[in-house]
């Protein structure tokens, strides 16, 4: 067959196919292969792996001809551009007809949906022939889709930013310790804007209304309807979706029981529900599209995904606050214990922690180590739980095997706390309440700054209150001899540091609680 | 600045994603956005014209987006010119170099394209105010965002 050079356009061969391309070919009935200078074969479409191997064996006589007859004459491998050079790398396709002429067409338009694909080309097609009418006519149509779909495929991406920001900003900051209600309603403003709602609301149910710093059941951003509408579209809702297994559109809300009039017009609501555990804990919903478009299953997924977000943080919220009780009761446990142990020293721990948290706020000490200092100080006798009740109360001087039993306390105390993991941190302070300045303490005789300072701490504060409170074996100190006992004891009992702090303690509250606990003390010996 | 006039925003983003997206976004909130990818396409642009405020990446593919942004400092008619840089490693940026350079804002990826759109007409409505020779408008420092 002779090369007519008005059927071919001047084609490059691409190093790849889009899927896209790869699936209009098939359509047409046309394999692509591509013939490497080097005179090796690599299939371009997935169908056309197995012609790869069959072809090097006919190759001779393919790249003599512009069209070559296979497999009887059935099909027709057509070179897309018989003029470019024969060491260049080619494409030739292969278009199941038994009619060559007709396969040469279908090879032409083949080479037209490659350039279509963007491959670089010079536009040198044929002077004849309806080719570059056919050309011309794609020109500018294409020209203006593809400029309307870049700007719908960049706005489908600015709304993608959008979301990805939003649940970035959400993932960070719900955090367990984060503050629910200020973080409640920032999440349905944000998803409001996000979303481009006109309004969105959040509304919880009876189960998460009392968790702890939730405040309110109705956080609502946008032009949302009143409180009282929106609380009573959201029990309805709440009813009927509070157990739904996904965010939904409502076509019609008023079905469920929400009169026409509440939300003020007849319109789709999108819902996405919060729950946990089978218990419906409230729902997101809202309504309109700013840009006045209807509600998609995009906007329900993204709500679902941040309902569920949320629900996540109501559920840590509540654990968080149920550990804190738990912890707290687990204290007041410990220190009762303590208390009635040692009848005497009724009150002792939590005046204790309140001059240990005193000093620790006067030396300057950070957050974290006040907080260590007051919760510390309010188990520090703990180890008391393991020695004989007749020692503890004793009412007079301890004898030798007496005093060793007695100076185990603060060894049992610490092995006490070993095993409650949250007050291991307590333990350097209990341990070593008892050490001395001068290395002259127990249980480990540690000097000075050896001594941790949360039990430099304690034991100052320990000491103050012994002096001042009742014992078993003399009678208290007034508050002056005490500081004056103090600062006699800085630099060989005490921290000197610590006892220049302890100077601008404010003793007044101290002494207030003194006085409630001698109130509380006489009340039992009167009955 | 003229009020009535359009207002440029210089777009110097290399990411040519994000470029489109904040391009798309200013120009449907009434701006003229001018999206470049290079230190060298941007300094051209404003040979052409100076913006009316520069939003940059930190990362430029041919120069240091830093010394770029002290060399605009320098030129007389962008020395109010509000600077936004846009960056992946916000904390790259020291407080000092931030005072220095005069830098506006700056905003980290991934960004809100929303919540950019609205930094730039703050700004841009901050420096409309304080080169209004309105006694009232009272003056407008250039950080006040």
């Amino acid at each position: 067959m002779t090369h007519d050079p008005a059927v071919n356009p001047t084609t490059p061969c691409p190093p790849a196919v889009s899927p896209e391309t790869a699936g209009r070919l098939r359509e047409l009935g046309v394999q692509l292969l591509r013939i490497n200078a080097d005179r090796s074969i690599h299939p371009l479409t997935p169908d056309a792996e197995p012609w790869a191997d069959a072809l090097s064996v006919l190759h001779t006589s393919l790249f003599a001809e512009p069209v070559t007859a296979l497999d009887d004459g059935q099909l027709h491998a057509v070179w897309l551009d018989p003029q470019a050079d024969p060491e260049s790398d080619r494409c030739v396709a292969l278009v199941r007809t038994p009619d060559p002429a007709a396969a040469q067409t279908i090879a032409r338009a083949a080479a037209f949906l490659l350039e279509d694909q963007g491959a670089p080309q010079k536009p040198t097609l044929s002077q004849h022939g309806p080719a570059p009418q056919d050309a011309k006519a794609h020109a500018p149509r294409d020209e203006s889709d593809l400029r309307k779909r870049h700007r719908e495929v960049t706005r489908e991406l600015a709304a993608t930013y959008e979301e990805l920001s939003l649940l970035h900003r959400f993932a960070i900051r719900l955090k367990a310790d984060a503050s629910p209600a200020p973080l409640l309603e920032e999440a349905t403003g944000e998803l409001q804007q996000t979303l481009q709602l006109r309004w969105l609301c959040l509304h919880l149910g009876p189960e998460a209304q009392h968790l702890p710093g939730v405040h309110t059941n109705l956080y609502s951003a946008g032009q949302a309807p009143g409180p009282g509408p929106l609380r009573q579209a959201g029990d309805a809702l709440l009813k009927h979706f509070g157990l739904a297994n996904q965010a939904l559109i409502l076509d019609r809300p008023q079905r469920v029981a929400i009169p026409d009039h509440l939300l003020g017009a007849r319109e789709p609501l999108v819902v996405a529900p919060l729950r946990r555990d089978g218990q419906p804990l409230g729902l997101l919903f809202g309504a309109g599209k700013l840009d006045g478009s209807g509600l998609t299953s995009i906007d329900a997924k993204l709500l679902d995904a941040l309902a569920a977000s949320l629900t996540i943080f109501l559920h840590n919220a509540e654990l968080v606050g149920d550990a804190r009780d738990l912890f707290a009761g687990a204290l007041h446990a410990l220190t009762t214990a303590i208390d009635a142990k040692d009848t005497y020293t009724l009150g002792h721990s939590n005046r204790v922690a309140l001059l240990a948290r005193a000093i620790a706020v006067a030396a300057g000490h950070d957050r974290e180590s006040i907080k260590r200092a007051h919760l510390a100080a309010l188990v520090h006798d703990i180890g008391k739980i393991g020695v004989p009740e007749a020692i503890l109360t004793k009412p007079a001087p301890l004898d030798p095997e007496e005093t060793r039993i007695v100076q185990q306390h603060p060894v049992i105390g610490a092995r006490i706390l070993q095993s409650i993991r949250p007050m291991r941190e307590l333990i350097p302070g209990v341990l070593h309440h008892h050490e001395r300045w001068d290395g002259n303490g127990y249980p480990h005789q540690l000097t000075g700054p050896q001594t941790p300072q949360l039990g430099r701490v304690l034991a100052l504060a320990d000491a103050f209150d012994a002096m001042c409170s009742n014992r078993a074996y003399r009678r208290a100190f007034d508050e002056t001899r005490a500081r004056e006992e103090i600062l006699r004891c800085r630099g060989t009992q005490f921290d000197p540091e610590l006892v220049d702090a302890f100077q601008d303690v404010d003793l007044v509250p101290y002494a207030a609680l003194i006085d409630q606990h001698l109130a509380a003390d006489e009340r039992p010996h009167a009955a | 600045m003229d009020a009535t006039r359009i207002p440029v925003v210089l777009v110097l983003e290399p990411d040519t994603a994000a470029c489109e997206v904040l391009t798309l976004c200013l120009q449907d909130a009434g701006l003229h956005a001018e999206p470049v990818a290079t230190a060298q396409a941007a300094l051209l642009a404003i040979r052409r014209q100076a913006p009316d405020l520069l939003l940059t990446n930190l990362r430029l593919p041919d120069a240091p987006a830093l010394t770029l942004l002290a060399d605009l400092r320098q030129q007389p008619k962008l020395t109010e010119t509000p600077f936004v840089v846009l960056t992946d490693q916000p904390a790259s940026l020291s407080v000092d170099q931030t005072a220095q350079l005069r830098i506006d804002q700056i905003i980290a990826k991934p960004f809100s394209p929303r919540a950019v759109v609205r930094t730039v007409q703050d700004l841009i409505a901050g420096q409309l105010r304080s080169t209004q020779p309105d006694p009232s408008s009272g003056f407008t420092p250039p950080h006040a965002a």
